[in-house]
């Protein structure tokens, strides 16, 4: 299958700055795929890249095979987005910023299209309001509404749920999830909120400083275990001759571990074994991990 | 070409529902009434009379609402006109950068030079509007105080000085007001260079008042007076030879290709600024 999105080899610097390095990653079609890094790790420059508002030093952005520096147009035809925070006209309702900014698009999008947009992102009894009268929540609702016209087939989103309420970033969480599992949108989407992202991203991609330290499917890393064990090093042993490896207060499981195996080996050699159990690593435990290494 | 109109009526919208836009239009209508106060003052009517008697002319038959409104015409739409333009041209680009709306646009698939064609196209036909309205409430103005009757123009930094029948005249002023347009066009296309360069709003509109005004100033230094064509608001005032008996369409014609080449100048100028920037808060 055909990447959705392929970046190749990106480079970016401001002024001496290296903004971002050598970012290479493909993204296929189907897929929620999250953009984690710290401020300033160069998560917007790469949105800015792929959507053409920023000019690569070097590499090149390609959205459904069409290369966004050379072909700008044609790779951002089936591309929703918000970048950063969407802004609007304030004085100008809901409905005719929608009317604008869609029209940018060039396509001859028909009423009943938007209407459907508004009811999806729940906008439709205020759409008629004026923008200054919005609530932040209701301007990243539109902001979202104005990205799903025309029909994308590629959604881009920078911090989704910023400024959300609690309720706010459950619902932004559904209508992600829906935009994919009913309408088949890719999606890529940065964030701050790594609970989110673990819960709605396949895969991720850290950035750090500029440069990926991660890329793929951060569940697929080690097995890891915690055990409290009497006599400590004599069983730390044991635990190395099963393949397991110290990991700060845990243990990497080789791949294959079977417990029991390893509970009967340390009772026949004597050891109290006065608990065992399995890690379960956080997006966020393993973000922070990523980072620090 | 439809999306283009679509897209056009939404920059238009854009500029025509904010509040500010309409702030030239109050503004010209308190000058012009108060214009035409002082030209009711008996010191200036007397000195009208002078000159026009002094030619062999009936006061009584051109002090007329033509004369009045052209008059009025005359000595407010450079100033005020610079300022409003320059307001509306010098944030168009600008203001939506530093709002983060122009963000929003480019990540349409629309190109940056079409966005700029849209954005310039709408301050075009704001120039016009405006220079419309302008001439429309001076002559309604100008007939509200003094009825019908011939035309008198009295330019002399122009070296005109014209007398036209009431038909004649209303043709000559039709004729001026889309020279008018072109000329203030260039006031429209500076505000929107700067407007394209990375400098905030207030800084784009400054840059093109302070173009106009050293330009007027060195106009008017008298030792630059051989060389007063050159200057852009001399050019600018070309529209004004229209009520020259003879209209003199060769140095019309020079002086609106001259205009013409520094706007599309400015114009490319802009857009490669424009186009090379990155747009990344």
């Amino acid at each position: 299958m055909n990447p959705m999105v392929s970046l190749r080899a990106l480079y970016k610097t401001f002024g001496k700055r290296p903004a971002i390095e050598d970012i290479s990653l493909e993204v296929p079609e189907g897929e929620i795929f999250g953009l984690l890094g710290h401020n300033g790790a160069g998560k917007s420059t790469t949105f800015g890249i792929m959507l053409g508002m920023v000019a690569p030093s070097r590499g090149e952005a390609f959205i459904a095979g069409h290369s966004v520096q050379k072909s700008r147009s044609q790779a951002l035809a089936g591309v929703g987005a918000i970048f950063e925070t969407p802004s609007f006209y304030e004085y100008l309702s809901g409905w005719e910023n929608l009317r604008f900014f869609v029209s940018l698009s060039g396509q001859d999008v028909p009423r009943a299209e938007l209407e459907t947009a508004v009811e999806l992102v729940g906008l439709a009894d205020r759409i008629g309001d004026p923008v200054k009268n919005y609530s932040h929540g209701m301007r990243q609702r539109l902001g979202l509404a104005q990205a799903l016209v025309p029909r994308p087939r590629f959604i881009l989103l920078d911090e989704p749920n910023d400024g959300l309420d609690p309720l706010g970033i459950r619902e932004m969480r559904g209508m992600i999830r829906r935009l994919r599992d009913e309408f088949g949108i890719t999606v890529m989407l940065s964030s701050h909120l790594l609970s989110e992202v673990e819960q709605l991203c396949d895969r991720v991609a850290i950035l750090h400083r500029g440069k990926m330290v991660f890329c793929g499917k951060w569940k697929e890393t080690p097995d890891l275990w915690q055990f409290t064990l009497d006599p400590q090093e004599r069983a730390h042993e044991i635990l190395k001759t099963h393949g397991l490896k110290p990991l700060q207060d845990s243990w990497v499981a080789p791949e294959g571990f079977d417990p029991a195996v390893l509970v009967e080996a340390l009772v026949r050699a004597g050891i109290h074994v006065r608990g065992l159990q399995p890690v379960r690593q956080t997006l966020e435990d393993f973000y922070l991990e990523t980072i620090r290494e | 070409m439809k999306m283009f109109l679509r897209q056009l009526g939404g920059e238009l919208r854009k500029l025509f529902a904010r509040k500010r836009t309409y702030i030239g239009f109050a503004a010209f209508l308190v000058v012009e009434l108060i214009v035409l106060g002082l030209l009711r003052l008996p010191r200036v009517q007397r000195g009208l009379e002078r000159l026009l008697e002094g030619a062999g002319y009936a006061a009584s038959d051109y002090l007329s609402g033509l004369t009045l409104g052209l008059m009025i015409m005359l000595s407010t739409v450079f100033l005020l006109g610079a300022l409003y333009l320059a307001l509306v041209a010098g944030d168009v680009v600008s203001k939506e950068i530093e709002d983060g709306t122009l963000r929003m646009m480019l990540c349409r698939p629309a190109s940056r030079g079409r966005i700029l064609f849209l954005k310039f196209c709408a301050c075009v036909i704001y120039t016009a509007v405006l220079t419309v309205y302008i001439a429309l409430t001076a002559l309604a103005a100008g007939y509200l105080h003094a009825g019908g009757g011939g035309l008198f123009v009295f330019a002399p930094t122009e070296g005109i000085f014209a007398i036209y029948e009431a038909g004649r005249g209303i043709g000559r002023i039709a004729m001026g007001v889309p020279f008018l347009i072109l000329s203030l066009c260039t006031i429209t296309t500076i505000g929107f260079f700067f407007s394209c360069l990375k400098m905030k709003p207030a800084a784009a509109t400054i840059a093109t008042l302070s173009v106009l005004f050293v330009d007027t100033i060195l106009k008017n230094i008298p030792f630059f007076s051989g060389i007063r064509d050159w200057f852009l608001t001399a050019k600018m005032s070309a529209w004004a030879l229209v009520f020259e008996y003879r209209i003199p369409w060769e140095i019309m014609l020079e002086q609106y290709a001259w205009l013409a080449a520094l706007n599309v100048t400015l114009l490319v100028l802009g857009y490669l600024a424009f186009s090379s920037r990155d747009f990344k808060s």
